[in-house]
C-alpha cells in the first residue's frame, strides 16, 4: 500500500510539459508513491479541495497564454466566487515551462502559483521557471528543482524502510500490455474518423474528418528555393464551417519508407495485429488508436518516429538495452552530466527517433512491444491558416503551405513531417489518400460593418489568412481592403497575383507590394508602410480601421510595430510614450491583431 | 558471590556505621582485585540526584540507554521478602508493598571518542495536520466546479497577481551551460585506435600537436553516438563494418 497518492496535472502545448509531467510520475513511482498524471482539463476540478498533494506542470504559450488543454481550468481558477480557504488541505508545487525571449516569460506558472496561495494552498517550494533559452533547455532548471521537491515531499511523507526506491537502471512496468493476435482479425475495424455525414458530432481531434485532397499545386516559381503549395480539400458532408481567420488542424502520417525501416530495425511485422490493455485500473486506452490495431497503423499513423527524442527516451531505452556498449552510451545521454552531449548528438542536429534507433540497433531490436507507447510519443497535429472563404469556394478548404526542409550537420536534410507528407500526396490518383482534419477558431477576427477599412500586412505565407478575409469581405460587399504583401521576386513567389489584380480593377482592394530582392537594397513591407504613413494614420485615427499582421514571428512583428510607433509620432503628432499608449489601446480594442508563427 | 573482575556498587545510608562500611569495602576490593571496581554511593545522595522520576524499572532502563550504555536489559525481577520490606521501611522510610528487586545489565559501548550511534528509538513523525475545509467553502467550490461551462462568471484580473520582479527577464549569463566558452570538446571514442586519445593526452601536457589522422578509428561504423570528434563519417547513419560508404564532397558541408 503506497504511503501517499500524488497527483500531477499538466497543461502542454507542444508535449514538453507533458513529458516533464510524465517524468515526475515515473520519479514518484520509483519512490513508491502512488501517482496519477493527467491533463488539467480532463481532471474533475471539484475534487481539488480534497487533494493532499498536487504538482502542476504548466507551459506558457503564445502571448503569455495557457496551453489549449488547460484553458477551461484557467477560466475556472480565477473566478471571483471561489472562497479564499478552499485549498487549505492542499500542498502544491508549480513547475513552469517557458521561453525568456518572450516578455511574458512563464506568466502561466507565476500566476498559478500566486492564485493557489490566494486560495489557501501551501507551496512546498518556489515555482520552477524552466527556460527554453537556456543552452541545455528546460532540464537545466528542472533537474535541481526536482531534487528539492523530493526532499520536501519525502520529509512530509517518509516511505517505510522496507520499500526501497526502484533504482534508475530498472525499467518501471509498461503502461500498456500488447496482446498479439495469431492471425489477422476477421472483421477489420472501421476507421475511427468519419468520412460521411452520418455522425452528429462536428469533426474534432478525437474524430477528424477524412478529407479527399483535390488540388496540390506548387505556387512558387521553378527556380525559387522554397516549394510552396496551394492545397485544396473537399469537405462536402463534413459539417465543417469556418470564417476568415480560422485555422485547420491536420493529422499527418509517417512516410512508407520510414515505416518500413522502423519495422525492420525493431524486428516488427507490419501485418501483425494486436490489442492494447492498460496495466493499471483507471488508466484509459490510448485515444485515437483503433482496437484491434495493426503494427502498420501504429507505426504509420500514431508513433512519432520522425520527432526528435527527449531525454526520457534515452532513459527508458537504456533500461531496456541488453547490449553493454549501447547501454552505457544511452545511460550517459540520459544522465544529468550528459545533457551537453545529448544536445550535441541529438537536439542541435535535430536527429530523429528513427535515426537514433538505427544508431543503437541491438537496443532497438530488443525493445519489448509493450513499451512502444511509453518510448515514442504520439504524432501531433499541425495548424494552418485557412486561406479560402466558403462564400467563394463552398465545400472546399484551402491552405497555403511551405514544404519545410533544411540542413543541419546531418547528411540527410531535415524535413517537416506534415508538409512533406502533404506535398507527396497526389490528388490525381485513382484512390486518393484522405487527410484527417478538423477546424478551430483562429486568433484573427474581422469587423462586420462594410464601412470599416481593414489594413493587412502579410509577407510571404503570412498572406494566407488575408486571402480568406479579402474573399469573404468582397463577397459581403466590404470593399475597403488594404493589403501590404512582401516577397522576394514578383515572378517567383507573388502568390495570387492575378486574383489581386482583378480585385484592384473592381475597386475592392488597394495592394501595396514589396519585392525584397529586386533592387540593390532590401525593400520590405515595413518600408512601404512607412512610405504610406499619412494614409495609415488617417485610416486608423479617423476611420476606425482594423490593423492585422500575420507571418513569421522572428523579427517582422517587431519591425512593423516599430514603424507604426514612428507613424503615430510623425503623422499623428504623438509623443513617444503617447504612441505606445495609443498602440496598447488599439490592441485592447482589437483594432490591432497579430497571428505569427515560429 | 563476589569474584575477581566484577564491579560492585555499595549503597549505604546514614544508619551504616562508618567502620563497618570501610571493612566491607576493603573486603570487596580484595575480592574484586583492584580498587577501581568498588563504587560506594550514599543513598540519600542518589535519591536527591535522581528524584521521583526513577520509580520504575523501565524508566531506569531508558535512563541508562540515554546516558550512553548499550544492550540495557532487565535480567531478573523479584518481589522483596517481608523481611526486606521491613528493612526498607526502617532505613528508607519508604512504605510500599510492591517493591521489587531488579537486576539490570548494561554495557559501555566500545566506541572511540567522538563517534556516534543511532539510538533505536521509534519516534513516529506526525504528518502536518491541516485544517478541515470549511463546509460552506467546500460547497461553493463544488457548485462552481460543477458549472464549468458558464462563461459569464466574473474573473479576477490575473495580471494583478504579478509584481515587478515577475516581469524581469533572467540574466543571460545564467542561461549558458557550465563548461561553455571553450569551444566544442574534442572527444576520443572508447577504443580509440586512431590516435585521438593519445593526441588529447599530449595536448594536455603541452607537447606539439600531431597532424590529424583521417583514417577510420575502428568505431566509425557504429554511428554518431560512438564516433570521435575527428571522424570523417560524422553526420551519416551507422553502417556494417566493411560496408563501402561513399563520402561525397557535398556531405561534408556544414549547415
Amino acid at each position: 500500500m503506497p504511503s501517499l497518492q500524488m497527483l500531477v496535472l499538466f497543461g502542454s502545448q507542444t508535449g514538453t510539459a507533458q513529458d516533464a509531467a510524465e517524468r515526475l510520475g515515473r520519479e514518484a513511482r520509483r519512490r513508491r508513491f502512488g501517482c496519477r498524471v493527467q491533463e488539467l482539463d480532463s481532471y474533475a476540478v471539484a475534487n481539488l479541495i480534497r487533494e493532499p498533494l498536487v504538482i502542476f506542470v504548466c507551459a506558457t504559450t503564445g502571448q503569455g497564454d495557457p496551453p489549449d488543454n488547460m484553458k477551461n481550468f484557467w477560466r475556472f481558477i480565477f473566478r471571483k466566487n471561489l472562497p479564499a480557504t478552499s485549498l487549505c488541505q492542499l500542498d502544491f508545487a508549480v513547475l513552469g515551462l517557458g521561453d525568456s525571449s518572450y516578455a511574458k516569460f512563464n506568466f502561466v506558472a507565476k500566476k498559478l502559483h500566486r492564485r493557489l496561495l490566494q486560495l489557501g494552498g501551501s507551496a512546498l517550494l518556489p515555482a520552477c521557471l524552466a527556460d527554453d533559452q537556456h543552452e541545455l533547455g528546460p532540464d537545466a532548471a528542472i533537474d535541481p528543482w526536482l531534487g528539492t521537491l523530493w526532499e520536501k515531499v519525502l520529509g512530509l511523507h517518509p516511505v517505510p524502510l522496507d520499500l526501497p526506491e526502484i533504482p534508475s537502471g530498472v525499467p518501471l512496468p509498461s503502461t500498456f500490455i500488447l496482446q498479439l493476435f495469431q492471425d489477422a482479425p476477421s472483421t477489420v475495424p472501421q476507421e475511427s474518423a468519419t468520412s460521411s455525414l452520418d455522425s452528429s458530432q462536428l469533426p474534432s481531434e478525437s474524430q477528424p474528418f477524412l478529407a479527399p485532397m483535390v488540388m496540390n499545386q506548387r505556387v512558387t516559381g521553378p527556380s525559387h528555393f522554397q516549394d510552396v503549395r496551394l492545397i485544396e480539400f473537399d469537405i462536402t458532408g463534413s459539417g465543417i464551417s469556418f470564417v476568415a481567420g480560422d485555422v485547420v488542424l491536420i493529422q499527418p502520417s509517417n512516410s512508407a519508407a520510414n515505416v518500413q525501416q522502423f519495422c525492420q530495425v525493431l524486428g516488427l511485422d507490419p501485418d501483425q495485429w494486436f490489442t492494447l490493455q492498460p496495466r493499471e485500473p483507471g488508466v484509459s486506452s490510448p485515444p485515437g488508436l483503433p482496437q484491434p490495431c495493426s503494427v502498420w497503423h501504429l507505426v504509420t499513423r500514431y508513433l512519432d518516429i520522425a520527432s526528435v527524442p527527449r531525454r526520457s527516451f534515452f532513459e527508458l531505452l537504456a533500461c531496456l538495452s541488453p547490449h553493454e556498449l549501447e547501454r552505457e552510451k544511452l545511460l550517459e545521454l540520459s544522465s544529468a552530466t550528459g545533457q551537453e552531449l545529448l544536445c550535441e548528438y541529438c537536439s542541435r542536429p535535430r536527429r530523429t527517433i528513427l535515426e537514433v534507433l538505427c544508431d543503437f540497433p541491438h537496443s532497438a531490436g530488443a525493445i519489448p512491444p509493450d513499451y512502444l507507447l511509453d518510448l515514442i510519443p504520439r504524432i501531433r497535429p499541425r495548424a494552418f491558416s485557412i486561406t479560402s472563404s466558403l462564400l467563394v469556394h463552398p465545400n472546399r478548404l484551402q491552405i497555403l503551405m511551405a514544404v519545410v526542409q533544411y540542413q543541419t550537420r546531418l547528411r540527410e536534410p531535415r524535413r517537416g513531417l506534415c508538409s512533406s507528407w502533404l506535398a507527396s500526396l497526389d490528388p490525381g490518383q485513382a484512390d486518393p489518400i484522405r487527410v484527417p482534419l478538423w477546424v478551430r477558431p483562429g486568433s484573427l477576427a474581422f469587423p462586420e460593418s462594410p464601412d470599416i477599412p481593414v489594413i493587412m500586412v502579410g509577407p510571404g505565407t503570412g498572406v494566407a489568412p488575408f486571402r480568406a478575409a479579402i474573399q469573404e469581405r468582397v463577397a459581403q460587399g466590404q470593399t475597403r481592403n488594404f493589403l501590404f504583401f512582401g516577397c522576394r521576386w514578383r515572378d517567383q513567389d507573388f502568390y495570387w497575383k492575378a486574383e489581386w489584380q482583378d480585385l484592384e480593377k473592381r475597386g475592392c482592394l488597394t495592394l501595396v507590394t514589396a519585392f525584397s530582392r529586386e533592387q540593390e537594397q532590401k525593400v520590405y513591407v515595413q518600408h512601404r508602410l512607412q512610405e504610406l504613413g499619412p494614409l495609415v494614420w488617417e485610416l486608423l485615427d479617423c476611420h476606425g480601421a482594423y490593423f492585422y499582421l500575420a507571418g513569421n514571428a522572428k523579427s517582422m512583428p517587431a519591425d512593423i510595430t516599430e514603424v507604426l510607433m514612428s507613424i503615430f509620432q510623425e503623422h499623428g503628432g504623438l509623443s513617444g510614450p503617447d504612441a505606445a499608449t495609443y498602440l496598447a489601446r488599439l490592441q485592447r480594442t482589437l483594432h490591432f491583431q497579430a497571428e505569427t508563427w515560429a | 558471590g563476589i569474584s575477581a573482575g566484577q564491579l560492585v556498587a555499595v549503597i549505604w545510608d546514614k544508619s551504616t556505621p562508618t567502620e563497618a562500611l570501610k571493612d566491607l569495602v576493603d573486603k570487596l576490593q580484595g575480592l574484586t582485585g583492584s580498587e577501581d571496581r568498588v563504587s560506594v554511593e550514599n543513598i540519600d545522595q542518589l535519591l536527591q540526584f535522581n528524584n521521583s522520576k526513577m520509580k520504575t524499572a523501565s524508566k531506569l532502563c531508558s535512563a541508562l540507554t540515554l546516558s550512553g550504555l548499550v544492550e540495557v536489559k532487565e535480567l531478573q525481577r523479584e518481589p522483596l521478602s517481608p523481611g526486606e520490606v521491613k528493612s526498607v521501611q526502617e532505613h528508607l522510610g519508604y512504605n510500599n508493598n510492591s517493591l521489587l528487586i531488579i537486576q539490570i545489565t548494561g554495557k559501555k559501548p566500545n566506541f572511540e571518542v567522538g563517534s556516534s550511534s543511532q539510538l533505536n528509538l521509534s519516534i513516529i513523525k506526525k504528518p502536518s495536520v491541516k485544517p478541515a475545509v470549511d463546509p460552506a467553502a467546500a460547497k461553493l467550490w463544488t457548485l462552481s466546479a460543477n458549472d464549468m461551462e458558464d462563461e459569464g462568471m466574473d474573473l479576477i484580473d490575473s495580471d494583478e497577481l504579478l509584481d515587478p520582479e515577475d516581469l524581469k527577464k533572467p540574466d543571460p549569463a545564467s542561461l549558458r551551460a557550465a563548461s561553455c566558452g571553450e569551444g566544442k570538446k574534442r572527444k576520443a571514442c572508447k577504443n580509440c585506435t586512431c590516435g585521438l586519445a593519445e593526441e588529447l593526452e599530449k595536448e594536455k601536457s603541452e607537447a606539439q600537436k600531431s597532424s590529424q589522422p583521417k583514417s577510420a578509428c575502428g568505431n566509425c561504423y557504429l554511428g554518431d553516438a560512438f564516433r570521435c570528434a575527428s571522424c570523417p563519417y560524422l553526420g551519416m547513419p551507422a553502417f556494417k563494418p566493411g560496408e563501402k560508404v561513399l563520402l561525397s564532397n557535398s556531405s561534408l558541408h556544414d549547415a
